[in-house]
């Protein structure tokens, strides 16, 4: 940073010197050549010397130079360099051409504003919109993943509609958001999960539950140009606090002039197939039972476990291979349509598009249906109006998963080989009096779960965005934008009567109906002025508003009269509750650029927030950034090399509000439980009841402040054949807000207070280039590499522990002070010095007594490599994801062993195993057997220690991989110009060593801080994609 | 100058647009979902309830049932607490139950409502006590005096000091949140004529009756002084002068843990039993009831289970199934567990009388059993069974035979770990390999972890005496 100030405080000094040396002026202006407008900001310079002007706001220039100079060099990113003979010109005009090398380098920034990319101090990527469509990904958050450097996506599971979570640079907080803020043209949008709960459930409802989706998918990817990924606080200040931790800029498709048509129609079709992509493998030789003794479940209810006889053999049971039967092929069906029009005044874009999804799992549906229209009009010569709306309608038919006995995953591969689940006929599953066929008298039919237990959810949402620029004089812009963003969802569960998940298997039904309003505006007036000769600014002051509400009522009744009718009036026990927040935000920022010569390019930003959140005590706060950056190709001579280089530095911070309702005691209902039981809560035989929150409110709250540095170079080989890009980053959180465990004899067992410190560290890489490039064979590569380093530093004096969310008593995710945040905390086996486990004197391995970090859900590294073939027309594209490192914690497969339903489980039946380790009495080799079910059920059992259940959730997928040719259609006919056919796939290789379901998974989804945990978690898929589209 | 007018109009821009901004915000940091206020009714039922969380079958509760062998543990968790695994993190929740919500909640009450509504603080003392009395059975000694400010005093009240069990029980004690003391002033409060607000249907004890909460009042006093029995501060006329006061008519006078219908309602034996089953009645408990043919077993132990609806438990420290569950009389959905009884406080009556007047103490040890098999049967006591264990006589009354049958009708409640502690009756075989039966539980992990004042070091022996075992001089 210091070599960098001093660098620049030289090109000052020099330019100065040499400014004073003139003898002649020329002048002039500088225009584009596609519409002869003048171009500001063009850097003129007399070739051989660092002596030069930029352009006024009208392209006019004027410049000093000296007798000897020959001749002017213009240059202007994007644009071809122009370099003239001056002779005995006294005015030159240029025109420029725009270059194709550095062509479409203008990236959209924060607040919608467009930036050369060359001019940005920090990291951004960017991501076709085409790239996204691709994908066949309904939710356009799971597109983009292994195609941005630092960017990290968990889709929770491969079942239609499920959440995926964001990640950029790591977690930036302990308790608060820490995805990526959402931004569709210029107006953040309302990304969250959340997952219904009813007010009198104690535990984390995450952990159970239905996979519900983050509210991203309801964009259609069809809709979307271009990504912007903004990294990094300094990308996002302008954003404010809720862009801490990065912003991911969509912007939408628009209209344009159709020479000699009123519009332009595009449609396209996709059909998907989606299958199971992995499942832990499962036995199928030994039936239901315990000790070699068949338990059915006319046997007093029956047994879970699969510790019984070898089917077959002295018993006429029968082999199932029910996971294999219950699973189906997934269809999807995706229409779109669009339509552009207008002249250069005036445009619209309309579209509309369709998708359904029939699930891998029975009964499993995903539908949305996306209308879209967007213009914008040159109303007066000096403004602009423009606004786009989408309405969308989201359904789905979702299924239960993890740790409930109505779970699917939990009944399915807990199965016993020797039950038939599916049963004889259309509806096997059940008895003919309709009661379900059980195997255990605990667990759920899975196909009943899935046709009698349906979850569903209807989101009808309008999003939607006005604005208004006024080009008020030359070098002074106002613009205004308001947007606004509202949905309802329309939940309900059902258990029909006989269900084993209600308290009582009596049918129980749920409503659960969530409205989201957010209401966002900004004003920025922007000024741009050529300073001096030599410096070119742009300032914009801004104000922008935002305000949130948000509502959840839940409904449920229990106790059904009637079965298979669903409505509260059925029901004899009633329960309701509801949830509502506001939150809202004022602020007023600036942003000062200033460009020197193209070369040497300053930003400062500062933002003055104030926010509902903080309660009288203090409302508002202030946080600023800078960034440096300075294009040195400018200073050396023009190469055939190295065409561009830039490297970049900058400082930013950026403040986190606390969420709602913090700095206030408030009382609550409470509820009573021990882990064990669902507890006592109220309305309690009629009365309510209220007692202190257990949280003591803290009145004085400070933001959170996230603080980072950032250090990148960006270059051009070969004209433009090979790029890189290198950033390195150091974000320092702290302030951090904990819940602060006090002693409870204290009345209360928390605190809510500032006090956790936390840094993120990492690099990312980009190289693309063209490693063949001929006039009918282009081969493209482009590859992304990072890698985050988190560590807790601090959380509180004397607290080095501390769980982030609540979760199982054999696994918490914890923030553990010198290891990664999200850590999983479990039990260990006791160990000697040396690290080998303690056996004791019968054979057992020992849990230790403490338990401690067992294991961390974040990657090493992720990298991402991209393979674009084109020959004629034809492309292939292959798109490589890998993950290096990153625990999964393995629930499912620890209990399957104990259940004796997994693989392995059965491979050595009625032998005796040995632990591997030393008799913690002799220190010796362990000689000491134990029985194969002792072995899978207290050392690879759930029953052993949790760290034998995490395992390394390292991958290496095929991501994508398309065929695509486009046959030009205009010399046949006049009505369709082209059609595009391409065969693509998703997810059709993977590699891995994670002994269950796909390791992209997530049982608490995209709502939770919570990352790695498997525990019954739903299945990922692959998925096979035909496509067509055609221009008309 | 003029740049001077420009900067001033430009500042004064500035500072209306940010008080603007102030204002855009002001207003929604009060959470609409959780009120700053309770009334004294919901304050009184959330204590009650907590209160039936902690003596109504939760984990103190099976504690204590598995520690006296009343039950065993055949499964995950509760095997860990049969082998006395017993950690410092394995009663955090029951901790806070007492602390962070039945204490500070009747603070609350007491503060809020006390001084106009004394009938309510009233209510409050008693379960305060009540409270307080299982904590400082349970770990000794707790914080009380100087806890429950986190509230007022923020950071400055975040590590409250520890009171000896002495200076919560001893009739000696200067504090005056004695445990005695205590049920004094609600005793006073009870006879207080002026309350704003009187306790109705949101007391689920007694329904607003205060005499029933006098004699509530009376009945742990008697208990509390009882428990000092090993003590040279006991006095038995003390104990039987608490009895009088309570003018008891019968099992009426119980207090009961109330038990609901619905799903959040439920007896917490009963939800253990059906959302865990980790645990069985015990052979320690049913042999003996079978021997004797006593008619309350079918009520005590549910047979359902077993393989020809058999009486038998399984052998404490063992994990069969097939056993006995828990019994309907303290483990179906709605069955009440008392707080104090009426049987339980015959059976104090007898052994406060034992030493000097055996007459009156075989007296109340018969109404004790007999209004127990009839309060737990709902019938008339068996004649054969009145014979044999109902009809002692000051000549074969035996301080063995009292705290026997204590220990079979107190089935599912805390206080019969109290009781065996104390007497050490009946005398049971500790888990194999074990020397003894632990007395306590140790200091809770959050305590030790967060609260500069927990003792130091923290109290992991859990096989330490009580103070008012008095083991050592005895």
């Amino acid at each position: 940073m210091r070599k960098i100030t001093i660098l620049l405080a030289f090109l000052f000094f020099v330019g100065a010197n040499l400014a004073n040396a003139q003898t002649r002026t020329i002048s002039g202006k500088v225009t584009g050549s596609s519409d002869g407008a003048g171009i500001p900001g063009v850097t003129v310079q007399v070739q051989g010397t660092t002596l030069g002007t930029v352009t006024d706001i009208d392209g006019n220039y004027s410049l000093d130079v000296p007798p000897d100079a020959e001749s002017l060099v213009f240059k202007y990113v994007g644009m071809k360099t122009v370099v003239v003979t001056i002779g005995d010109q006294k005015t030159i005009y240029v025109t420029m051409e725009t270059d194709a090398v550095i062509m479409g380098e203008v990236v959209i920034t924060a607040l919608g504003i467009s930036r050369e990319k060359k001019s940005l101090g920090y990291s951004v990527q960017e991501v076709g919109g085409a790239e996204l469509s691709e994908s066949g990904q309904t939710n356009a958050i799971s597109g983009l993943t292994g195609k941005v450097a630092g960017l990290q996506i968990t889709s929770s599971a491969g079942t239609p509609g499920a959440s995926s979570r964001i990640l950029l640079r790591g977690a930036s907080t302990f308790t608060g958001e820490n995805q990526p803020l959402i931004v569709v043209d210029g107006v953040p949008i309302d990304n969250t999960t959340t997952i219904t709960t009813a007010g009198d459930y104690p535990y984390n409802m995450g952990l159970t539950g239905v996979n519900n989706g983050n509210r991203a998918l309801d964009i259609n990817p069809e809709d979307i140009e271009s990504v912007t990924v903004l990294k990094g606080p300094a990308a996002a200040a302008l954003y404010g606090v809720r862009a801490g931790n990065g912003a991911i800029v969509y912007t939408t498709k628009k209209g344009s002039a159709t020479e000699g048509k009123t519009i332009k129609l595009t449609a396209s079709y996709q059909f998907q197939l989606n299958q199971v992509n992995k499942l832990p493998e499962l036995q199928t030789e030994y039936a239901q039972g315990s000790g070699g003794v068949y338990i059915p479940f006319e046997d007093n209810g029956g047994t879970s476990y699969s510790w019984g006889p070898k089917i077959g053999v002295d018993n006429d049971l029968k082999s199932y291979d029910n996971s294999d039967e219950f699973f189906e092929n997934g269809i999807g069906n995706t229409w779109n349509v669009s339509a552009i029009g207008g002249n250069e005044k005036t445009n619209f874009r309309a579209s509309i598009g369709s998708t359904t999804q029939d699930g891998m799992i029975p009964n499993s549906k995903f539908g949305r249906t996306n209308v879209r229209l967007s213009g914008s009009s040159q109303v007066f010569p000096k403004l602009n109006i423009g606004g786009s709306i989408n309405y969308s309608n989201t359904t789905s038919t979702m299924v239960q998963n993890g740790s409930n006995i109505s779970g699917v995953m939990l009944s399915l591969l807990r199965t016993p080989p020797s039950f038939n689940l599916k049963g004889e006929g259309d509806n096997g599953y059940m008895n003919p009096d309709g009661t379900q066929r059980q195997y255990f008298w605990l667990y759920d039919n899975t196909y009943w779960s899935v046709y009698k237990n349906p979850f569903t959810s209807e989101v009808n949402r309008t999003m939607g965005n006005l604005n208004v620029t006024y080009n008020a004089l030359d070098w002074f812009d106002i613009s205004y934008r308001l947007g606004a963003d509202f949905y309802s969802d329309s939940r309900e569960q059902l258990f029909a009567i006989g269900s084993m998940d209600p308290p009582s298997p009596t049918g129980q039904i749920e409503l659960n109906n969530l409205t989201s309003k957010v209401l966002y505006s900004d004003l920025l007036l922007t000024f741009k002025k050529k300073l001096t000769e030599t410096i070119f600014g742009s300032l914009i002051l801004g104000n922008n508003l935002y305000q949130r509400e948000f509502d959840d009522v839940y409904s449920r009744g229990r106790n059904l009269a009637q079965a298979d009718f669903y409505n509260l009036s059925n029901a004899s026990e009633l329960y309701t509750s509801n949830y509502s927040e506001t939150e809202k935000s004022a602020a007023l920022f600036f942003d000062l650029t200033l460009d020197y010569k193209s070369t040497v390019y300053l930003e400062v930003t500062g933002r003055n927030e104030w926010a509902s959140t903080f309660g009288p005590a203090k409302d508002n706060f202030f946080y600023p950034s800078a960034t440096l950056s300075l294009v040195f190709t400018e200073l050396i001579p023009e190469n055939n090399i190295l065409t561009f280089g830039k490297i970049r530095g900058g400082y930013a911070e950026v403040g986190i509000t606390p969420p709602p309702y913090k700095t206030r005691t408030y009382f609550t209902s409470p509820i009573f439980t021990d882990g064990f039981t669902n507890g006592l809560s109220f309305p309690y035989i009629g009365q309510n009841g209220s007692g202190y929150s257990d949280v003591l409110g803290n009145d004085g709250l400070k933001p959170e402040k996230v603080a980072g540095l950032e250090f990148g170079i960006d270059l051009r080989f070969l004209q433009g054949r090979i790029n890189l890009d290198l950033a390195y980053y150091n974000q320092k959180s702290s302030d951090l807000l904990i819940y602060r465990p006090i002693a409870p004899s204290t009345g209360f067992t928390d605190y809510f207070s500032n006090s956790g410190e936390m840094v993120n560290k990492g690099v990312e890489i980009v190289l693309s280039g063209s490693i063949i490039k001929t006039k009918d064979f282009v081969w493209d590569l482009s590859v992304n590499f990072a890698k985050n380093n988190n560590e807790v530093l601090k959380l509180v004096d004397g607290v080095d522990e501390l769980s982030i969310e609540s979760a199982f008593v054999s696994i918490g995710s914890f923030a553990i002070v010198g290891d990664s945040y999200g850590a999983f905390y479990g039990t260990k086996w006791k160990r000697n010095e040396n690290g080998q486990m303690l056996i004791d004197d019968s054979g057992y391995p020992i849990i230790d007594p403490e338990r401690g970090f067992v294991g961390n859900p974040f990657p090493d590294w992720q990298m991402g490599i991209r393979n674009s073939f084109t020959y004629k027309g034809i492309t292939l594209t292959a798109l490589l994801d890998i993950r290096q490192g990153g625990d999964v914690w393995g629930g499912t497969i620890a209990r399957i062993h104990r259940q004796g339903v997994s693989q392995a489980s059965a491979e050595h039946r009625g032998e005796e195993l040995i632990v591997p380790g030393v008799n913690e009495n002799t220190g010796e080799a362990n000689t000491e057997a134990i029985s194969n079910r002792d072995y899978y059920t207290y050392y690879k059992g759930d029953f052993g220690a949790t760290e034998e259940a995490v395992f390394d959730g390292s991958w290496v997928r095929l991501k994508e991989i398309s065929l695509s040719y486009r046959f030009d259609l205009s010399k046949y006919n006049n009505l369709v110009k082209y059609a595009d056919l391409s065969v693509s796939g998703n997810n059709l290789w993977l590699s891995t060593d994670y002994p269950g379901v796909d390791p992209e998974t997530s049982l608490t989804g995209a709502g939770s801080n919570i990352g790695g945990f498997d525990y019954f978690n739903n299945p990922g898929s692959k998925t096979f994609i035909f496509g067509i589209k055609l221009g008309f | 100058m003029k740049l001077y007018i420009k900067l001033g109009v430009f500042l004064l821009a500035i500072s209306v647009i940010a008080a603007s901004c102030s204002k855009f915000v002001e207003g929604e940091d009060i959470s609409p979902n959780d009120p700053q206020n309770a009334s004294a009714a919901s304050l009184l039922s959330a204590a009650e309830v907590g209160l039936f969380a902690t003596y109504g079958g939760g984990q103190l509760d099976r504690n204590a049932s598995i520690m006296v062998q009343h039950a065993t543990g055949i499964s995950d968790q509760m095997i860990e607490v049969t082998r006395y695994n017993i950690l410092e993190g394995d009663n955090v929740n029951e901790w806070e139950l007492i602390y962070a919500d039945i204490l500070i909640n009747t603070n609350t009450l007491i503060e809020k409502y006390g001084e106009q509504s004394p009938h309510y603080a009233g209510i409050a003392r008693v379960i305060q006590a009540l409270a307080i009395g299982v904590a400082t059975d349970y770990w000794g000694a707790v914080p009380w005096t100087d806890a429950l400010r986190g509230l007022k005093d923020n950071e400055d009240g975040f590590n409250p000091f520890y009171d000896s069990q002495e200076s919560i029980l001893s009739p000696n004690s200067n504090s005056e949140l004695a445990l005695q003391t205590i049920l004094d002033q609600a005793l006073v409060l009870f006879n207080a004529s002026e309350n704003i607000y009187t306790p109705g249907a949101d007391d689920f004890i007694h329904g607003g009756d205060i005499d029933a909460w006098i004699k509530t009042a009376y009945m742990v006093k008697a208990r509390y002084a009882q428990r000092l029995s090993n003590r040279p501060e006991y006095d038995a006329s003390v104990v039987l002068g608490y009895l009088t006061s309570a003018n008891l008519t019968g099992t009426m006078d119980d207090a009961n843990c109330i038990f609901g219908v619905a799903g959040n309602e439920y007896n917490q034996w009963f939800a253990f039993q059906n959302d865990r089953g980790y645990m069985r009645m015990c052979e320690t408990f049913i042999a003996p009831l079978r021997e004797n043919n006593d008619p309350r077993l079918p009520f005590f132990a549910d047979s359902s289970g077993t393989n020809q609806d058999q009486y038998v438990g399984t052998v404490y420290g063992e994990l069969t199934t097939g056993t006995c569950s828990f019994g309907p009389y303290f483990a179906s959905k709605t069955s009440p567990i008392p707080l104090v009884s009426y049987v339980e406080m015959k059976f104090i009556e007898a052994e406060a009388k034992f030493a000097t007047d055996p007459g009156g103490a075989a007296d109340a040890y018969n109404e004790a059993v007999i209004q127990s098999v009839e309060q737990v049967t709902g019938a008339e006591i068996p004649e054969d069974f009145k014979n044999e264990f109902a009809s002692e006589t000051s000549a074969t009354i035996t301080h063995e035979k009292i705290m026997t049958q204590k220990y079979y009708a107190l089935v599912g409640q805390i206080e019969v770990y109290a009781d065996w502690r104390r007497t050490g009756i009946p005398s049971l075989t500790p888990y194999p390999g074990a020397s003894a039966i632990p007395f306590r539980l140790p200091t809770v992990l959050d305590e030790r972890l967060y609260n500069t004042n927990a003792p130091s070091p923290p109290v992991s022996d859990i096989y330490l005496p009580l103070w008012w075992q008095n083991l050592v001089t005895k």
